[in-house]
Order: C-alpha cells, then structure tokens, then sequence
C-alpha cells in the first residue's frame, strides 16, 4: 500500500483546507439559524412565489423555516456543490500528476503493477472523500446540538448519503477521464461539476421534461424530495453507479493499455 | 548463451512520427553494453519499451526472458533504472525518495543505500525539489544501484555530474560489473563507452547502423587533428575529410599515431590538437 500511504500524505493540506472550510461553512450556516428562523416564515412565502427561482432551489416545497428546509436549501447546496468541487479537483489530477510531473518514469520503473497504482490511488481518493464526509456529518450534528435544535436524525442521515454518493460518482468519473491526458486538468473536473449543478437547477425548473434529471448526478441529492418523502431516489442513484463504474473499468482499461509520457 | 536483453524486430512509431525501426539487439548477461547515438535517434524510446512503459508498434523485446510490455512488474524486481532527467516528487526529502523506491522491492536491506549516500557525499535531508540537476542525477543513481539489481539501465548517466562525481560513478559501475552484473548504458559520448563498455551499438533515425566489440571500434574509430600550419598529408593513410583553412588544415586520421607524430614532426607545424570526432564523424568514417 505504498501508492496508497504516499497519496493520502500528499494530498493531506488540500484535504484539511477543504474540510475545514465546508465544516466552517456549514457551522456558520447553521448558527445563523436561530436568528433567521423568525424571520423566515415570511420570507418563505416570498421565495415560494417567486415560480422558477424558488423551483430550482427546491424552496417551492420546503418552508425555510424550519430546521430542515434551511438545512437542505442552505447547508444541502453548501455540502453537495463543496463536496463535488473538492471531490473533481482531487480526482481528475491524481492519476494524470504523474506524467505532468513527470514522475511516470520513476514511478513505474519500480516493480508495481499499473493496476495495481490506479487501485490504490483509487482507493486514497475514496478514503478522501469517506473522511470527508464524515467530519462534515459529526459538525452538522454538533452545530444542530449547539444551537439547541432537535435533531432530525432519519432525514440528515438520508441528505447525507445522497451528498456522499455523489461525491463518490464524481470522483470516480473525474478519476478515470483523468486517465486520459488531455482531460487531466482541475479545470476540466470542475468545469463538469459546474455543468451537472447548473443542468440540475435548469432540470428543476422544467418539471414537465422529467427525464432531464438522469443527466445529471445532482437530481438524486435534491433536498425537498428526500426531507418529503423520506427516502432517496435509488433509481437515479442507480443509473449514476452504473455510469460511475463504467467510467472506473474504461479508466483502468484505458490506463493499462497506454503509452506512458516521460 | 543466456541473455538479459533481447530485442526482435522492434518497432516504435508515435503517430506520424518514427520512435525506432526494426531493431534487433542482443546483450548477454553480465555484459557492458554501450549504446550510442545522437539526441532523437533512438535511444530513450528503446529504453522506455525495454521497462514496458510504451508498447512496441511491432516486434518484441525481452528482459531475462520475459515480455517488457506483459510482465513488467517482474523485470522490474532484477532492474536498476537511471533515466536521463531523473525527476522525483518535489516535496519529498532525499531520504523519504529513497525510501520509498526502496520500499517496492523485495530486497529492503538499507545498508547499501546509506554505503551509496556516502560515496555520492548526498545530503539525504534535503528536499528534492531544493536540488540542482547533479544531485537529483545523485539521487537517481543511488535510487537505481540501492537495491542490488542484475541489469543497471543507463540512460545518459553522467549528464550534470562533476568529474570526481563521474569517476566514483564509473568506480561503483566497474565493481557491479565485477559482481557479474549486466549494463546497459546509453550514452551520445563516444569516449564513456570506449572506456568502459566491452560491446557496443550504434542508432541513428531509429535504426541500428553498427553493433561491434569496442575493442574493434576504438582500432578503427578516426581522430580529428586540427593544425595551425602543414604538413604533407598524402604520406599518411587513414586520412579524411581533409578541410585547408588560411593558416591551417584539419582532417580524420584512424592510422598509426606514430606515424602521424612522425608527420608532425616533418611539416612546419605550429600548434595541434588531437580531439575525439564527434558522432557524426564517426558515422561518416564508417559509412564513407
């Protein structure tokens, strides 16, 4: 497990700068609830007026209000775009760093399989990523408890496995196009994550296209849906899963079978 | 007779352009083999298919009877790899390099590491990165011999290294070579593998143009002799490429060096120089 060791180690400051800042966020968001939540009720009903705008937040369904429409409108965009953004920019330079930075070379001219680097640069990725996800859960939890609130334990867990899986399907979809040199850039990884949040506010807006929402992952993190009915939408994880894995055995293919740059 | 490298009929093209055209090579084991050529004729990408980093277009080549592209991860255990830039992680230190490379093979004895850091004299706390092109060339020998191999790779090995550098390198080289260990050493000067090198190859345009014993190529290899003056140059055979200049000439000699001092001697010469040609004329001397 050397790849493994040597990754988590090299990518330890990004990982502790993004965590913090999304725990900090979500903290901060949270405790701004008390004072807001009196004020919301009022302002709830401006936003459930305002047609596609309140549409594509999901704030036509939820009251910001209560505890868990502020949390899934304020906290839910916080986490899924933080965490997606954190997770492309990891993703689509791991595998690709080598051969920019030249290290190919060194790399695998020691007795290491390819496969065997791309599993275990895989696997630092979802460890990343898992951790992540974890701390960011235990702050939610610590800040609802903080500001006195009860906790709505079914319906953060539900919101939080939705945040994970998606960041699960985008850092493995941005890892395997990482394998191919030209598509290995930050930019290029957050430009996607951009593109699928913003297809997925326009997927909201146009209700009567509902197919629109299997282009893009973000449709099953859509927080009115779950908090409503209690359940995540396992037919769009689904599709994502698949999509995801794909992307992982062409990645592994294609990685195996090509030429390495010095 | 058993070999460490064997390469049939290899060939490398990427895209459009030429990487290298049905070679054929053969190095024994425990040989010092020298490989010459100019920058892009060759060299590096017969190397980089030897460690299986690129796939041969056609052809094959093998590493102790072993496919390079299919069972890389073998090969590599008996390889010790000198590339020609050798790049690390920056933020890495000497030490943690090594130890990481070390950490991939079976053989994780230390001691022969710790023995290489002091001959090469590497501060093994520094950061990779803060290095000059000789110390991580350093580093990237220490990282190639640490672990013991039976084939060293060479690929421009001296390039940055100063000359006390050079000579404890070639110092270890001869010791390993005595151990029975088998080089393969890429190299564009002619006078490092004459030194060293008991067989050697020439490439240029991606073909082999020459495979001798370096005993043969050095008889026959020409110098260049430049003069201020003249002498009488059709007394000497082996001469070549004779060019006259305003206040004196210059030409390839491969005859007999007495016989050239005793020519010297004869002209009105004023100054000399007897240089190695450089690889270009030695292609010309065979070729001509």
């Amino acid at each position: 497990m050397n790849v493994y060791k040597r990754e988590l180690k090299s990518g330890i400051k990004s990982f502790l700068i993004w965590t913090i800042s999304i725990a900090a966020f979500i903290a901060i968001c949270i405790g701004m609830f008390p004072e807001m939540k009196g004020k919301m009720d009022s302002v709830s009903d401006i936003f459930a007026s305002m047609g596609a705008f309140s549409s594509a937040f999901g704030m036509d369904r939820l009251g910001l209000g209560t505890l868990l429409g502020f949390y899934s409108v304020e906290c839910g965009t916080i986490m899924a775009l933080g965490a997606a953004l954190f997770a492309s920019m990891v993703g689509s330079v791991m595998v690709g760093k080598e051969e920019k930075g030249r290290t190919a070379e060194f790399l695998f001219s020691l007795p290491i399989k390819r496969e065997k680097v791309m599993g275990e640069k895989y696997l630092a990725l979802i460890t990343e990523m898992v951790v992540f996800h974890i701390i960011a859960f235990v702050i939610s939890l610590l800040s609802i408890l903080a500001i006195k609130e009860e906790i709505p334990m079914k319906e953060l867990l539900l919101l939080h496995s939705s945040y994970l899986i998606l960041t699960l399907c985008l850092a493995t979809i941005c890892f395997s196009l990482s394998t191919i040199p030209s598509c290995s850039s930050v930019g290029m990884g957050m430009g996607l994550v951009l593109f699928f949040y913003f297809f997925n506010l326009l997927a909201n807006i146009t209700e009567k296209i509902d197919w629109l929402k299997f282009l893009t992952p973000f449709s099953f993190t859509d927080g009115a849906t779950i908090v409503l009915e209690k359940k995540l939408d396992w037919t769009l994880i689904s599709v994502w899963v698949v999509i995801s894995l794909l992307c992982l055995i062409y990645g592994f293919w294609n990685y195996k079978k090509r030429d390495l740059k010095s | 007779m058993k070999y460490a490298i064997e390469i049939e009929n290899l060939t490398k093209n990427y895209g459009k352009h030429r990487g290298v055209d049905s070679i054929d090579l053969c190095v024994k084991e425990g040989e010092w083999f020298g490989f010459i050529g100019p920058n892009g004729a060759g060299k590096s990408t017969t190397i980089r298919t030897l460690l299986g980093l690129i796939k041969p277009t056609k052809g094959e080549s093998r590493v102790f009877g072993l496919d390079s592209w299919k069972e890389s991860e073998r090969i590599m255990e008996g390889i010790g790899y000198l590339p020609s830039e050798a790049i690390f992680y920056p933020e890495m230190s000497v030490k943690e390099t090594l130890d990481y490379a070390l950490s991939f093979f079976k053989n994780k004895d230390k001691r022969r590491q710790e023995e290489l850091c002091e001959r090469f004299q590497l501060d093994t706390k520094r950061k990779v990165g803060e290095l000059s092109y000789g110390n991580r060339k350093k580093v990237g020998i220490v990282s190639a011999l640490q672990h013991s191999p039976s084939l060293l790779i060479l690929d421009e090995p001296t390039g940055g290294l100063d000359p006390l550098m050079q000579r404890e390198f070639f110092n270890v080289l001869e010791e390993e070579h005595k151990k029975g260990k088998t080089i393969f050493m890429s190299s564009h000067i002619l006078s490092e593998i004459e030194h060293h090198a008991e067989t050697a190859a020439f490439i240029r345009d991606g073909k082999i143009i020459l495979k001798k014993e370096v005993a043969e190529i050095a008889k026959n290899s020409a110098r260049r002799v430049t003069l201020r003056g003249s002498i009488n140059v059709e007394s000497l055979d082996g001469i070549k490429e004779v060019v006259k200049s305003k206040d004196g000439m210059s030409f390839l000699y491969s005859g007999e060096s007495k016989l050239l001092i005793e020519a010297l001697g004869r002209g009105e010469v004023k100054d000399f120089t007897v240089t190695e040609p450089d690889l270009e004329e030695v292609f010309l001397h065979y070729y001509k």
